[in-house]
């Protein structure tokens, strides 16, 4: 299973974090602060793979983006650049040709998006409409008791 | 209150900020802010509160503050509360928190005391069509495995619904809801890929079962891409771990093979790694891949390279060494830094093993060396020395080879180091080697002085040339008295310590300091003696101990020395003829060569300490001992071999003490740690184990731990001993005892 999954800027700075293990705040923070360094240290012609402590590493660059996922032993690495690729997809169709900005501004649509498409360190739905439209399902309810709200102030003449 | 800025127009705050100084500013004044609103109880702002307090935390700040305001908002009747509310929880919550725990609480079951209620089922659900039930059931179904043993032989019997559900997918057409560049639903292939690896590993049947679908899915998965690739280095997984057939197995290394050719380097590093895991399993199928594998030597990819390097030494065979050594001196010449070490560590390990002749090892030890440079572990130098110092008949060759790499370069310390070493071996106790070295005695002196003067030269070298320069004090008292002088006051304490000494060897002693420079004996190095498995091997080591062998009758014949010299070599043996004698009754023929030689045999005979055999350097004396310990050899036995690891004892007895040469080595594909070996024995018996020469033993039999066992047996009773031992793989302790009573007779009768 995968253990946690890093997103990070090319800076080093950290944009997205899910850990699907438990640790504590000092080893997330220790964890991610060591390989960031690392990864940002290699060169592009270096496999994407890692040994990192009893983990496999696995990650890839999109535009400004690394995309890491710390995986087990008996995980495949391959597969795993799969995972990464698909999310990143779904992120795509979701924002429409996403960019870093996305990520940064709509942080908890993201999220939301890692938790339709992985569940526990597992993937959980391998069809892309499914897991888009379980988020635009969600998206929907939200708008609606925004609109909900609205019209109360409105009627209430607060708005 | 004022209404709370909204979550981007925070984010826009932070990241307009300048400095960190700035964004820290920015950050606690909000921080302030949010717990104010937190303490007034606001309920209609603590979503947008909480989503701002998840980045705050992402970007390192302290948001801990924020935990029961999740739990809150996970109570709240807005879907909106909730969602922010869950994904608060996730993210702002750690083990240590009793919210946590009341979270948990309210979610766990006991899901494994439960399993059983799961077992019925997971058939059904295997059924199913939906892709994200199959996956998720097939995750259920593996974890289920991995947690108890009834459930895995309950769904051995699934077997058949597994392979139907792969053949269903690769058989399927194009499904543009699941398909990966025209594969169709990787995620899915793979789980079941590892689910029958996990269900048919050790049983036959389910193994049985697999092959067809496995060796359809080797052939017809499509490998031009990633996805492709990532299917069938699964099915290549699962192959290697069940009982497969062989045809299969030999298709699965020529996947890995056909992956080593891949432009992607993600591909051949997972392919290298793979053949790494199966080459003891599959040695044959991996070595024809061998041309691919030294290839990957040169790869960009330092991870590549060394996965290549590891393989290499996996697959040197009696078969395939010279062309292997001559392929890893290339790349030692030119790989990073850090591979040096394990590199020229692994290559004398092979040598060792397999090779062909001794001058053919030596000639590639010195390259090696002079290759290495200062990249040598120290283990390696004593190696050399044991190694030449037990080939008599390549001495002179191997002096005159070493004193042309010293002469001109000093700079290279394991180089220099073992030259010094030999030095003192050879110059002392076989004068006439310094003729064959084409150079004076002074040059050999001035080599040395220059050695331990030139300050770069590491303490260890140093120390090696001021012992050298002291055993050749016999020859040279004057010159070599001024130089221990002189290091009386060095600033290095060992040099210091030992100069001072020496020094008073000189005035205090000097009627000891011939006896105490004597001559050193031959350095036993068990490994060579042992090492040795197969029968071609074998063969080749008789033949070698026979050319040992001949000149025991005539040794005149094997001094090779050259003629002209003669006269210069007796003025030498005349120089030397003090130590010699020393402590033997001689009376005759001292200014004979050969009379010399006679001499020489008489205390090797009395003395007691025979294993120490060559205390005296002529070539009969040497050949003597060696044939003595040829009919005194005792088989090597077979201690422990099991997980993987393997225990070999080999044996040398002298009388009632029997030294034990215990030598570890380890087939698995992982390191094993912290090797702990322990013995006991009857009471009897009095036991010593000396500290062992480490306490990892390298993966794949690329290394070993070596520990001498000493016994003393007055009573001469048959050997027992209680063995535990212990040691650490993948992160799980393992420990073992046994109790051995195989002993051969010979190691007490």
């Amino acid at each position: 299973m995968i253990q946690f999954i890093l997103l990070f800027s090319r800076q080093g700075k950290l944009r997205l974090q899910k850990w699907y293990t438990a640790q504590t705040d000092k080893s997330k923070k220790k964890i991610t602060r060591e390989l960031v360094a690392t990864i940002l240290a290699r060169k592009p012609k270096m496999s994407s793979f890692l040994e990192w402590k009893e983990l496999k590493v696995v990650y890839k660059r999109y535009a400004s983006l690394y995309f890491c996922c710390g995986i087990e032993q008996e995980d495949n690495e391959l597969l795993t650049l799969e995972t990464i690729h698909r999310y990143v997809e779904l992120l795509d169709k979701y924002f429409g040709s996403v960019c870093e900005l996305d990520i940064i501004f709509n942080f908890e649509k993201a999220y939301f998006m890692f938790d339709e498409f992985i569940l526990g360190g597992e993937i959980q739905e391998t069809s892309k409409k499914a897991v888009l439209k379980a988020i635009n399902d969600q998206d929907v309810i939200q708008e609606e008791e925004l609109e909900e709200k609205r019209s109360v102030l409105e009627d209430l003449g607060l708005a | 209150m004022s209404n709370p800025i909204r979550l981007r127009d925070l984010i826009r705050q932070i990241r307009s900020a300048k400095t960190a100084a700035e964004e820290r500013a920015v950050v606690q004044k909000e921080c302030a802010y949010i717990r104010d609103s937190f303490r007034d109880e606001d309920s209609i702002w603590r979503c947008r509160n909480v989503a701002k307090l998840l980045y705050i935390q992402m970007l390192g700040y302290s948001a801990h503050y924020g935990q029961l305001e999740c739990l809150k908002l996970i109570a709240s009747q807005r879907f909106t509360d909730k969602r922010i509310g869950y994904l608060g929880a996730m993210l702002l919550l750690d083990e240590r928190q009793d919210i946590h725990v009341l979270i948990t609480n309210s979610l766990k079951k006991k899901v494994p005391e439960l399993m059983d209620m799961f077992l019925p089922s997971v058939r059904s659900l295997l059924s199913e069509k939906n892709h994200g039930v199959l996956l998720t059931a097939t995750a259920l179904v593996t974890e289920m495995c991995h947690k108890n043993t009834d459930a895995l032989q309950h769904f051995r019997k699934l077997v058949p619904n597994l392979v139907r559900i792969l053949k269903n997918l690769i058989m399927s057409g194009y499904s543009p809801e699941h398909d990966v560049s025209g594969i169709s639903d990787p995620f899915l292939q793979v789980h079941l890929l590892r689910l029958m690896r996990i269900i048919g590993k050790n049983d036959a049947e389910a193994s049985e079962a697999m092959n067809d679908i496995l060796a359809q899915v080797s052939t017809n998965t499509e490998n031009s891409k990633n996805v492709g690739n990532a299917i069938l280095y699964e099915t290549v997984l699962t192959i290697m771990d069940i009982k497969s057939e062989s045809g299969l197995r030999v298709l699965a290394v020529n996947i890995l093979g056909r992956f080593l050719l891949n432009n992607d380097k993600n591909i051949r590093y997972v392919a290298l790694n793979t053949l790494l895991r199966v080459v003891h399993a599959d040695h044959n199928a991996v070595q024809r891949h061998r041309t691919t594998i030294v290839e990957c030597l040169k790869d960009a990819d330092v991870s590549i390279k060394r996965r290549a390097m590891e393989l290499c030494f996996a697959l040197i065979n009696p078969n395939n060494i010279r062309t292997m050594i001559n392929e890893m001196i290339t790349f030692l010449a030119t790989c990073e830094v850090d591979f040096k070490a394990d590199c020229t560590s692994n290559m004398f390990l092979a040598m060792e093993r397999f090779a062909p002749s001794k001058r053919w090892h030596v000639d590639q030890m010195m390259r090696v060396l002079t290759t290495a440079g200062n990249c040598v572990r120290d283990d390696i130098v004593s190696s050399l020395i044991g190694i030449i110092s037990c080939t008599p008949d390549l001495h002179g060759y191997t002096a005159q080879q070493l004193y042309k790499l010293i002469r001109d370069d000093i700079t290279q310390q394991p180089l220099v180091q073992a030259n010094t070493e030999i030095y003192l071996y050879l110059v002392n106790s076989r004068p006439m080697i310094i003729q064959f070295m084409y150079a004076s005695e002074d040059d050999i002196v001035n080599i040395l002085e220059k050695v331990l003067n030139w300050s770069p030269s590491t303490i260890v070298t140093r120390e090696y040339a001021i012992n050298a320069l002291m055993k050749l004090s016999t020859r040279f008292p004057s010159r070599i008295q001024t130089v221990m002088t002189i290091y009386a006051c060095n600033m290095n304490l060992e040099l210091q310590t030992r100069a001072v000494e020496y020094t008073s060897l000189f005035t205090k002693y000097n009627s000891l300091r011939p006896s105490i420079v004597e001559r050193m004996p031959v350095l036993v190095n068990s490994q060579i003696s042992h090492s040795v498995n197969d029968d071609q091997q074998q063969s080749q080591h008789s033949s070698d101990d026979n050319v040992q062998t001949t000149p025991t009758s005539e040794p005149p014949t094997v001094d090779n020395t050259p003629k002209p010299a003669e006269e210069n070599l007796l003025r030498i043996l005349d120089e030397i003829e003090p130590t010699v004698s020393n402590g033997i009754s001689n009376d005759d023929s001292n200014n004979h060569i050969l009379g010399l030689f006679g001499n020489i045999t008489t205390p090797s005979n009395s003395t007691a300490d025979d294993f120490l055999f060559g205390a005296v350097p002529s070539v009969s004396t040497m050949t003597k001992s060696q044939s003595n310990l040829g009919n005194n050899t005792i088989p090597n036995m077979n201690a422990i071999d099991k997980n993987g690891l393997h225990v070999v004892f080999s044996f040398e007895r002298n009388d009632t003490n029997l030294t034990i040469n215990l030598q570890a080595s380890n087939s698995t594909a992982s390191v094993m740690k912290n090797f702990v070996f322990k013995a006991a024995v009857p009471k009897t018996f009095n036991l010593e184990l000396l500290s062992p020469s480490g306490a990892n033993i390298p993966p794949n039999n690329s290394g070993n731990i070596r520990q001498i066992i000493k016994l003393s047996n007055p009573t001469k009773d048959r050997l027992r001993m209680r063995v535990r031992i212990s040691y650490m793989i993948d992160g799980t302790s393992m420990s073992d005892e046994a109790e051995l009573n195989s002993f051969p007779e010979e190691c007490w009768n």
